[in-house]
């Protein structure tokens, strides 16, 4: 197996499924790996880790921790890996932070780049090795043995993939019950120590706020808040929506409504004269409907 | 005014050369036809014509060429003009282009007047000869070629009567050919040319006991021998057979087909898909028509009683009528041509009714309804006469100035309101003004009404071929036809020109067969024989009579036919062989009555009413005493499972048709009504509309629903754990059970039923201290949910359960409250805030990147919190108020689950298509049984041409009291909850928006713009095109199957329409079986009844009943949803074993072909031949859904 833009080819044999009534040849899954490329960051921590990661391509979706660590020992003893970093395949289920868009309150806290999964795409997964020395050994062993496998025309146990998984009847049942819940103890604590937060963000938003409106600057001015208003963020947002092209353009048109419209005769003659223009726009608009259904042969009655 | 150039006007009269008599076609070299020379006598004609070619200016072909102003004043007069005198500007061009559309093709006319040519100078060298007795007449043609066409009873003996041929009188095109108003047509038409026998061979005496007829039919068959000879000779290749006129069997003449041969010289006219038919016509003047009108008797029979005097003899209206009738062909030719003259439209309103007719199916034929073009002709020019009617002053009720529109619209009115069938009718005279002669008073025959449309010149009644129960469908129609010409808000122009209606599986609610041969010819007597003619139209009307006596109210109408007849039949045969095997019921039932178990009959005082009541009804009438106190005499209809009005056509025909005729009658209708599932409830199941029309489950779970409303609301009274907010409403939402549509009614602690929990929405009352902002606002309802949850605990009647809700797609913090009431239904409660919405929109308006997703969350919340209370509340009402509507929806339910796709549409979704066929029946009825509701949705979905055409719904009820009331008054317009022109004009902009995006429906396939959501896409945006595409076509397929396989269907034909298609997938997983039945309430088929008992309680864990493969599915389509589409069946329960499946269709696009390696290239991938190439790894995606599936899968078949 040849390697695909600088990725080795890893096949994995799938165990069979207990239900395929024929005995069919082994189901082969396909990864991709290469040592990952270190980000340029300046955190040290970061770029450690990075060094000592395989970046794969299509592992099997049900790769956790426990069998992709199986999994590789099986295929090179010895091998020791400490985490197995993955973003899922399938329907994107993306995070839309609700709170963020919602309120002004928490702008500001979201935390970014601390994580090495956080840009990658999905599909993919990172594997890591407890040293850059143990990866290596891991990629050369591998390497080394994937020709052997390809020969064994998949009868090779060496690359079945162990699953872990709890399937079928006992796995729905499983979500079920996380579904609906009737212990409802920790559900209770987790939504008081929520709601206790926020009143507690919402109270510090609030004294921010109220903390200039005492304050007299040099001119002998105060900032006026509206009993409505709550968070700092808010007055900075309501400032420059006001001098937006939108809102100018709104005064303008209430402004105009207040002309009259038939006053002078010329606007009566220009009122009549549109109605006309109304009235034939509309006969040509249907002439050209009826012109269209005529093409798409609607008036065959039989 | 547009003046027409020289050219034009020759080239104009070289078109419209009327051909109104083949006397006139004889010189055909230069002399004036009549047109012309009426042009040049009236002037005023002439530039009434010129009006009516300014009237369709729209394409005007001018030398000149006028500057634009001039044209735009031009168009600017027509829009007004067609304003005005048309419904619309678009109604008139439509019109102006369906006339277009039917007009026979020029070049027909031209070769079918060269071949009408050859005829008249055929006939003109027929020889002469007269005075034969029967036997030298029959003698005279050899009966192996050539029979005499004699109608029953066949002359025998030496009658001294002579028979005989002279040239005729008059030679004429009747008919609408001969008026040009003739159209194109589906089925083969016939142009009508009328020979009038001369006078030298009648007696005055010869309109008794079938002399005149037996005269006409030697000269006929004479007819028929010397235009075979002569036609061999004269290069005009034809066939030629007997045919009766309007199926009338004592109105015989021939049928000339054209023969298609290779030579050139040969007059073929083969290609016009035109026939002639040659009537032979009474001379006028011979026969006195005093003594031929309908109360008369023209056949003595001998009757079998003691002292006979000719006065006992019966009345033979048919036998009178059908001589007036081949009397005057020529002569209502010359008064409807009349009438064209003088109303300028009259030509293009007639050519409109001949298409409404046509697209009805209303032929004037005998057996079938008896009114065609000729009667609706003859009803528009009566119309525009002078004195029509009862009152001899009134006005006439069409004018001469209306337009084509007007004319027909006039008419259709006039068929609608007026009666013309018990005791009204109506009188003209076709003669000339003051032709009446005093004393020939027409009297109109006893009896139970003949539709009369009389004319006093002739004593013809014009509408004698109908009887009360046509005239009834006849009436129906034109109603409908009212109803949509009214409509203002919405072009109704297809449903009243270009759909055809005449369809009996969308035409009728049930349709039912009789076997004729299991019928006994005995009850057809003598005088049977004279009054009704023949055993076909006497049995007609036979079982019509009796069944419209018998159901009375629980029909709209009843229409009997015979599913074959012939009119046509070879020159050997002396008469056609009606070869008929069943009689077709065809019932249209009216939706309030027709299932009540009881009949009621007169007060127990009334006794004459009464003893006719028990002659009718026998044993089993009944006194009843009831409510109001009064005692009556009823019949109630119970103990059996089919329809109560099969219940009674059965008992009623068996009683006065035949003893056990009954057993020969063959419906699908019971058939139909089984495929609903059937209940698990104690007693549900015993009476007739258990399965259709009883909302008794239901309004169980609604009582239960109310009891839990009454707890939550009553809970901040109680002292342990009240709520800081007053409930204020709490509303069902996208549950099934409170629309009445779930495809299984609730049971009571069928926790498998996928709709077993009600989605209710609760709302407190108003404060301004929610969180403003959403995560936490969730949190909070959260809190009151749990408060609730303690308060219905502590009662102990309620259990409960939070549930972890994934409704809003991407929020994973909405808790719901899921509770079981002590009744053992499930419900389960949302909040809905004030602010909920508000929150919603802002992160729209703050997202940037993720703006299509967010606005997905905002309308799923719409959907789920807001609309679908509306839309739940609508449907309650219409629910009520169409008594099918539930059932048909559930049996639509079925069918797409049964074809896997039901779990691809909202519930709402599949709703508002199954209304469709209520709320906007035109041209048809309201359904009112199962299957005709599914055929009609079926039928609706095939020719739903959803790239163009939004689906407007107006969501109201009607047919209520005083709609017609409301149409003039504006004010009650706007109260009233009808669609308004402006909503309608929204809602096709948001459709006109949508498809200029996406013109090809890649992204948004379904509009349905209801009132409710103008949006149009509410319901319908998750859709994906090839489901919707599936559904078009499974639509199609299952339209195909019902119209070959003619009504009644077979069990087999059913079983087919609710089989899926496995083979169009590319694989199929199919599933361990489940046994759901029970736990879902439904009684599985075939099962002991007694020994199946529903559940009376709740299982110890809930989840444990559930559905593993709904999950399964889920679970699937959460991982692999953008590379396969998933269906599956979503009511396990419903399959006869447990048996369910999941079929999957990969994505095309991503499946199929190589792709370049990337790294992001987001699924299962295998490395192929090619640098850097790759493909889809098929095999390793299956695999891995299969062992999510575990023990869950059984099979996989992977289409090769």
């Amino acid at each position: 197996m040849s390697d695909i833009k600088g990725f080795t080819t890893l096949p994995i044999i799938l165990p069979p499924s207990n239900s395929t009534s024929v005995k069919a040849s082994p189901v082969v899954h396909y990864a991709f790996f290469k040592k990952h490329s270190v980000p340029n960051s300046n955190d040290a921590d970061l770029a450690d880790r990075a060094a000592r990661s395989l970046f794969f391509v299509n592992l099997p979706s049900d790769a956790g921790f426990n069998n992709t660590k199986k999994f590789f020992t099986t295929l090179v003893p010895g091998t020791i890996i400490s985490s197995v970093l993955k973003k899922k395949l399938g329907v994107q289920e993306d995070f839309i932070n609700f709170t963020k868009l919602t309120s002004e309150i928490a702008s500001g806290e979201a935390e970014s780049g601390k994580n090495l999964e956080d840009n990658l795409p999905n599909g993919t997964a990172l594997v890591e090795f407890v040293d850059k020395k143990n990866m290596n050994n891991f990629v050369a062993q591998l390497k080394a043995i994937i020709p052997a496998h390809d020969a064994a025309k998949g009868e090779n146990q060496l690359f079945c993939w162990p699953v872990d998984d709890v399937v079928g009847t006992k796995r729905y049942q499983q979500r079920l019950h996380q579904a609906y819940i009737t212990e409802t103890d920790k559900l209770q604590q987790y939504i008081s120590q929520s709601l206790v937060n926020f009143t507690r963000k919402e109270t510090a938003a609030q004294e921010a706020l109220q903390a200039p409106v005492n304050l007299v600057d040099e001119d002998g001015f105060t900032l006026v808040v509206s009993s409505h208003r709550k968070t700092k963020q808010g007055i900075l947002n309501a400032v420059n929506a006001a001098q937006s092209s939108k809102v100018q353009e709104e005064v303008k048109n209430k402004l105009k409504k207040k002309e009259k419209e038939d006053f002078y005769r010329y606007q009566i003659r220009e009122k009549k004269k549109r109605e006309m223009q109304d009235l034939l726009d509309k006969f040509k608009s249907d002439q050209a409907r009826v012109e269209d259904m005529k093409s798409r042969k609607r008036f065959r009655p039989y | 005014m547009v003046k027409r150039t020289t050219s034009e006007e020759v080239s104009g009269h070289v078109a419209k050369k009327p051909v109104t008599s083949l006397a006139d076609l004889e010189s055909e070299d230069g002399s004036e036809s009549q047109e012309e020379l009426e042009d040049i006598i009236d002037p005023q004609t002439q530039s009434e014509n010129d009006e009516e070619d300014a009237a369709d200016v729209e394409a005007p072909v001018k030398k000149k060429r006028p500057t634009r102003k001039q044209l735009a004043a031009q168009d600017i007069q027509a829009a007004r003009e067609t304003a005005e005198l048309f419904k619309s500007n678009i109604f008139k061009l439509q019109i102006d282009e369906l006339l277009k559309e039917v007009k026979l093709k020029e070049s027909s006319v031209v070769l079918i007047e060269k071949a009408l040519h050859r005829l008249y100078d055929l006939i003109q060298q027929i020889p002469e000869v007269s005075d034969l007795s029967l036997d030298a007449a029959t003698g005279m043609f050899d009966s192996k070629k050539l029979t005499v066409p004699f109608a029953d009873p066949k002359p025998a003996g030496k009658p001294n009567y002579r028979f005989g041929y002279a040239p005729p009188l008059d030679v004429s095109l009747v008919g609408s050919f001969g008026l040009k108003t003739a159209i194109k047509t589906k089925k083969a038409a016939s142009i009508d040319v009328a020979l009038t026998m001369p006078e030298s061979l009648f007696q005055a005496k010869d309109y008794l006991n079938y002399r005149g007829l037996y005269k006409r039919s030697f000269y006929v068959a004479y007819v028929a021998q010397h235009l075979i000879r002569l036609s061999r000779t004269h290069n005009f290749p034809i066939k030629v057979s007997y045919a009766y006129h309007n199926d009338d069997l004592l109105n015989v003449g021939l049928l000339i087909e054209s023969i298609n041969t290779a030579n050139a010289d040969d007059l073929v006219f083969h290609k016009t898909h035109l026939t002639i038919q040659v009537l032979v016509a009474f001379p006028e003047g011979v026969f006195d028509g005093k003594k031929l009108m309908p109360d008369r008797n023209c056949v003595r029979i001998q009757v079998p009683s003691t002292d006979d005097t000719p006065a006992d003899l019966p009345a033979t209206p048919l036998y009178n009528a059908s001589i007036l009738t081949s009397t005057y062909y020529a002569h209502y030719l010359k008064f409807l041509y009349k009438n064209k003259k003088q109303t300028d439209q009259f030509k293009d309103a007639a050519m409109l009714a001949q298409i409404w007719l046509n697209q009805r199916g209303f032929t004037s034929l005998t057996l079938d309804l008896g009114f065609g073009s000729f009667e609706f002709m003859m009803l528009m020019a009566v119309l525009s006469q002078g004195g029509a009617g009862e009152d001899s002053s009134s006005k006439p009720v069409l004018m001469r100035g209306f337009s084509s529109y007007q004319l027909f619209k006039g008419a259709i009115k006039y068929l609608a309101t007026t009666d013309l069938c018990h005791g009204n009718h109506l009188s003209f005279t076709s003669g000339a003004q003051g032709n009446i002669m005093a004393g020939t008073a027409y009297t109109i025959p006893q009896g139970n009404g003949t539709p009369t449309m009389v004319d006093t010149h002739t004593k013809l009644n014009i509408l004698w071929k109908m009887t009360p129960a046509s005239y009834q469908t006849l009436q129906n129609a034109a109603t409908k036809t009212l109803t949509l010409l009214n409509e203002v808000v919405v072009d109704r122009f297809a449903a009243v020109f270009l759909e055809r209606v005449s369809i009996d599986y969308l035409n009728h609610d049930a349709i039912i067969k009789l076997p004729v041969a299991h019928i006994e010819t005995d009850s057809f007597s003598a005088v049977e024989k004279i009054t009704h003619l023949t055993w076909e139209k006497f049995l007609l009307n036979r079982v019509s009579t009796l069944l419209s006596k018998a159901l009375g109210d629980r029909v709209l109408g009843i229409s009997v036919t015979l599913d074959k007849h012939q009119a046509v039949f070879p020159l050997t045969k002396r008469k056609g062989t009606v070869s008929s095997n069943n009689l077709v019921i065809g019932l249209n039932l009216n939706g309030t009555e027709c299932d009540k178990v009881l009949t009621r009959g007169p007060d127990s005082e009334e006794l004459e009413a009464a003893s006719e009541f028990k002659q009718f009804w026998g044993e089993k009438v009944s006194l009843r005493r009831f409510k109001d106190g009064s005692i009556q005499h009823s019949i109630i209809w119970l103990g059996k499972k089919e329809p109560v009005v099969m219940n009674i056509t059965k008992y009623v025909l068996d009683r006065h048709l035949q003893a056990e005729i009954s057993e020969h009658l063959s419906s699908d209708w019971e058939l139909w009504q089984s495929m609903l599932p059937v209940l698990l409830l104690a007693g549900a199941n015993s009476s007739a509309t258990a399965l259709t029309t009883n909302l008794q489950p239901f309004h169980q779970c609604r009582a239960a629903m109310e009891q839990l409303v009454k707890a939550v609301s009553e809970i901040p009274e109680t002292a342990s754990s009240s709520l800081p907010l007053r409930v204020r409403s709490i509303l069902p939402a996208t549950g099934v059970n409170a629309k009445y549509t779930a495809l299984v009614p609730p049971v009571p602690f069928a926790v498998s039923n996928p709709d077993f929990f009600q989605e209710l929405i609760l709302q407190f009352e108003t404060t301004a201290r929610w969180p403003d902002e959403l995560v936490a606002l969730e949190k909070t309802k959260t809190a009151f949910l749990l408060a609730i949850m303690d308060a219905l605990h502590a009662e102990e009647m309620y259990k409960c359960y939070m549930h972890k809700d994934s409704t809003i797609p991407a929020f994973s913090e909405i808790y719901t409250l899921c509770i079981l009431t002590p009744e053992g239904y499930g419900f389960k409660l949302r909040v809905l805030t004030e602010r909920d919405e508000v929150l919603y929109l802002r992160a729209v308006a703050n997202s940037e990147k993720q703006k299509p997703r967010l606005q997905e969350c905002y309308l799923k919340f719409n959907e789920t919190y807001m609309a679908s209370i509306k839309h739940s509340r609508t449907l309650t009402t219409l629910a009520t108020h169409y008594a099918y509507f539930p059932a048909v929806v559930r049996l639509f339910k079925k069918w797409l689950d049964s074809q896997m796709l039901l779990s691809h549409f909202t519930d709402s979704f599949v709703e508002l298509i199954a209304l469709k066929p209520f709320v906007d029946c035109a041209p048809f009825n309201v359904p009112c049984s199962v299957q005709n509701g599914l055929f009609r949705i079926l039928h609706f979905l095939a020719q739903w041409n959803w790239r163009e055409d939004p689906l407007i719904l107006d969501l109201i009820r009607r047919g209520s009291a005083g709609e017609d009331d409301v149409e003039n008054d504006a004010v009650l317009i706007k109260l009233s909850d009808k669609l308004t022109l402006q909503s309608v004009l929204v809602i096709t902009a948001n459709f006109a928006k949508i498809r200029q995006a996406d013109p090809h429906g890649l992204k948004t396939q379904f509009f349905i713009g209801t009132k409710d959501d103008p949006s149009g896409i509410l319901w319908s945006q998750n859709i994906t095109l090839p489901i919707a595409s599936r559904l078009t076509a499974l639509a199609r397929a299952a339209v195909q199957l019902i119209s070959e396989q003619l009504a009644p269907l077979g069990k087999d034909v059913l079983k087919m329409l609710f089989t899926p298609a496995y083979q169009d997938y590319d694989f199929i997983i199919r599933c361990k079986t489940f046994n759901m039945a029970v736990g879902s309430g439904i009684s599985p088929p075939g099962a002991f009844k007694n020994l199946l008992v529903g559940s009376n309680s709740y299982p110890e864990d809930l989840v444990t009943k559930f559905d593993p493969i709904q999950e399964y599915v889920k679970e699937l389509q959460q991982k692999f949803g953008n590379l396969v589409v998933f269906s599956n069946h979503k009511y396990t329960g419903l399959s006869e074993d447990g048996e369910n499946v999941v079929a999957g269709l990969f994505n095309p696009n991503l499946a199929n072909g190589k792709k370049r390696f990337k790294v992001n290239i987001g699924f299962n991938i295998k490395p192929v031949e090619g640098k850097d190439e790759v493909a889809m790894n098929k095999k390793a995606i299956l695999n891995e859904m299969v062992r999510l599936g575990g023990d869950l899968v059984v099979k996989v078949e992977m289409k090769k």
